[in-house]
């Protein structure tokens, strides 16, 4: 999974489903718990109730007049005998004998199920000892010979509390109070359904909440993605924007990164230019010297010749590697460079040179015409190729350019002698020159042909076109 | 023609100065920037010969005062490091060329003779104004198409005027211009050059290639040809 959304989008949904699911089902099963302990305590408070309206008189239990009419009371009061959901019953019962000796149902009032069973009364299997309280959910005991239709009554959970006693010498008793669960469990059930409704609700929120994190979370990391590949697309230098404190760290490193990068290259670039200047001016001193060694004697030693053809070897070899090593270190992020400004440098430098020429430099390039080539690299490329058109030039030299797909095509053109007709391609390797005349180390085509093909370009020499019909030096160079 | 050559590298300072001197040229010498820079806004010198890579103040700096200073003549740079960059920060600078080290003093000495050419509005290494021909390159001085022998002074005098055909060189100018800094001058000496070159140039009577103007200096009035 290497989306980022994708990971926090299956994350927060994950977690929010077991964390709702978990945190749901806990307090549903404490809420039933809790309920039925009510219940449970309800009809054990019931069982005390109850017993203080009967009198224990020679082994029966009786009730005087007046406590008829109070149990009376107390039993509608408490909903005792309705039917339903939230029915409450009890009965006393001889443990011994499993004999009813009271039950809560009004015989003159008979429910129809009841009616239906009237040889026995819902009870329970439930034994409690003398003085002992016990309070248990339970299901009604099926009669032996149950009713051909069973009231559903008997398939459900009741609260069940006991009070057991006892009357020496005649027997143990209990008397037991039941509620129907029937409305706890329903309750229940609405709440596992509003905990559904409130589950999906609650996935519903979250992926709103994940389209919201995009935008205001996630939007942060996408103009920095941008950004990144506007430096990759050479667009931009640096990471410039303000960005939230948790990724100013990051914007900080790769910021250092690219600097250093930078930094690295212009460090290369002054190491090789000072070592140049430390190495050419004593290469200076000694060719002077032999020269002036050469001029002097007549019969020139032949170790000062040998000395002169070492020294323009060295000064050779100097010079192309010390270009090589600036060539091949090309950058990684490169913002491409406006040609114009560098051509309209150098053609009023090179217009100083060549004064006696009076060179007409016709610049045709437009001002978004633009190549990826470090600003050094372009001076050199071009200084050393229009400093050529202008050494060969009667007085014309023409730049113009073109796109082709992603190339820039820049055509370079004067109205000289042109290229030898045999071979013009050679010129493109070091060391070769197209005449003695002039100076120049014949590394100046060379090194532009490094510099062109290191960024992926291109260089040919042609012949111009009509009106020129000198050189052409045609570029290909990556926009 | 008085050169000043501000390099700070001994062996090759002196090495131009020796072939310099040997090409006619009057050179003068800094060994620093600082001191380059005072001489260079200064003297009363034809052309510059300037490092870039020198101490104190470098080599574009002492360009920029010289034109600060509305000092035309030109300068070449000379320098080790031939990166485009450089040289074109130094063409701006107001530099009119450059050499890049190492180079032959043959290269050196021809383009300081181009640059003076070409600062004096001439194209060619021949100054030519009929009858005259002046070979800057091989120091000859033709008359009628037969060559005139002339003595090194003589030469110099007589190149510096051509150079500045139409223009009034002052005495104390061509002095300088042919002497160096600390030598023993006399101006009377210059008379002497002149007289002596009005006898081989025109020995009629007729062209009057050189005039006189009293108090001011002297103009080669001939036209130029070519």
């Amino acid at each position: 999974m290497n989306s980022l959304r994708a990971r926090q989008l299956v994350s927060t949904v994950g977690i929010m489903i077991v964390g709702i699911l978990i945190l749901g089902l806990t307090l549903n099963h404490y809420y039933k718990q809790s309920a039925v302990e009510e219940h449970l305590t309800k009809m054990s408070d019931y069982t005390d109730e109850l017993l203080g309206f009967f009198i224990f008189n020679r082994g029966k239990f009786v009730l005087d007049k007046d406590s008829q009419k109070s149990l009376k009371e107390f039993l509608r009061a408490n909903k005792f005998g309705a039917e339903g959901s939230d029915a409450v019953f009890a009965y006393l019962q001889d443990v011994s004998t499993k004999e009813l000796l009271w039950h809560s149902y009004d015989p003159h009032e008979p429910k129809e199920y009841l009616q239906k069973a009237k040889n026995y009364f819902l009870t329970f299997n439930v034994v409690s000892e003398p003085n002992e309280r016990n309070k248990n959910v339970l299901k009604p005991i099926i009669p032996e010979n149950p009713p051909p239709q069973m009231p559903s009554v008997f398939t459900k959970a009741h609260a069940v509390a006991s009070l057991g006693f006892n009357y020496r010498p005649y027997s143990d008793y209990q008397m037991v109070v039941a509620g129907n669960l029937q409305l706890v469990e329903h309750a229940n059930e609405q709440q596992l359904t509003l905990l559904m409704i409130l589950f999906f609700i609650s996935i519903l929120l979250v992926i709103v909440s994940q389209m919201a994190l995009s935008f205001w979370v996630v939007s942060p990391i996408q103009y920095f993605e941008e950004e990144v590949r506007d430096i990759e697309a050479g667009k931009q230098e640096f990471i410039a924007n303000p960005y939230p404190e948790e990724l100013v760290p990051v914007k900080n490193a790769i910021n250092a990164l690219l600097h250093y990068e930078k930094g690295q290259k212009q460090r290369y670039r002054d190491a090789l230019d000072d070592l140049a200047h430390s190495l050419k001016t004593p290469l200076a001193a000694m060719q002077g010297f032999v020269e002036q060694e050469q001029r002097r004697g007549q019969n020139c030693s032949p170790k000062i010749k040998s000395m002169a053809g070492q020294l323009e070897r060295m000064n050779d070899i100097i010079a192309h590697q010390l270009r090589r090593a600036v060539v091949h270190e090309q950058y990684a992020m490169i913002i491409p460079q406006a040609l114009q400004p560098v051509l309209k440098r150098l053609a009023n430098s090179l217009q100083k040179v060549y004064r006696d020429k009076n060179i007409e430099f016709a610049i045709n390039i437009s001002e978004d015409n633009k190549c990826r080539l470090e600003y050094d690299d372009l001076m050199e490329l071009f200084g050393n190729l229009m400093n050529n058109s202008c050494r060969f030039c009667e007085n014309v030299v023409a730049i113009s350019a073109s796109h082709d797909k992603d190339m820039l095509v820049i055509d370079i053109d004067d109205d000289g002698m042109g290229f030898p007709e045999s071979n013009p391609s050679k010129l493109l390797q070091r060391g070769i020159r197209a005449d003695s005349k002039t100076e120049g180390q014949g590394i100046g085509l060379a090194v532009s042909t490094e510099i062109v093909t290191s960024v992926g370009g291109k260089i040919e020499l042609l012949t111009s076109p009509p009106p020129y019909l000198g050189a052409r030096v045609r570029l290909c160079l990556p926009v | 023609m008085r050169v000043l050559v501000v390099e700070d590298e001994n062996d090759i300072r002196e090495q131009i100065a020796e072939e310099l001197g040997a090409a006619g040229f009057v050179v003068d010498l800094a060994a620093d920037g600082i001191q380059g820079r005072y001489m260079a806004c200064e003297y009363p010198i034809d052309i510059a010969v300037i490092d870039l890579g020198l101490p104190e103040v470098n080599g574009i700096e002492i360009i920029e005062a010289v034109r600060a200073k509305g000092k035309d003549y030109p300068i070449l740079i000379l320098t080790a490091r031939g990166r485009w960059q450089n040289k074109v920060e130094g063409l701006e600078a107001g530099a009119d060329d450059y050499l890049v080290k190492p180079y032959h003093f043959e290269e050196l000495i021809a383009r300081l003779k181009a640059l003076l050419r070409r600062n004096n509005r001439w194209t060619q290494a021949s100054l030519v104004c009929d009858p005259i021909t002046l070979n800057t390159s091989e120091q000859r001085v033709i008359l009628h198409g037969e060559e005139v022998i002339l003595t090194a002074y003589e030469y110099k005098v007589l190149e510096h005027l051509i150079l500045h055909a139409g223009e009034v060189i002052s005495k104390t100018h061509l002095t300088e211009s042919l002497y160096a800094e600390d030598s023993d001058r006399d101006s009377n000496v210059i008379e002497v050059f002149i007289r002596r070159l009005r006898t081989k140039l025109d020995p009629d009577n007729t062209l009057k290639p050189i005039e006189t103007l009293r108090g001011r200096g002297y103009r080669f009035t001939l036209a130029r040809t070519a």
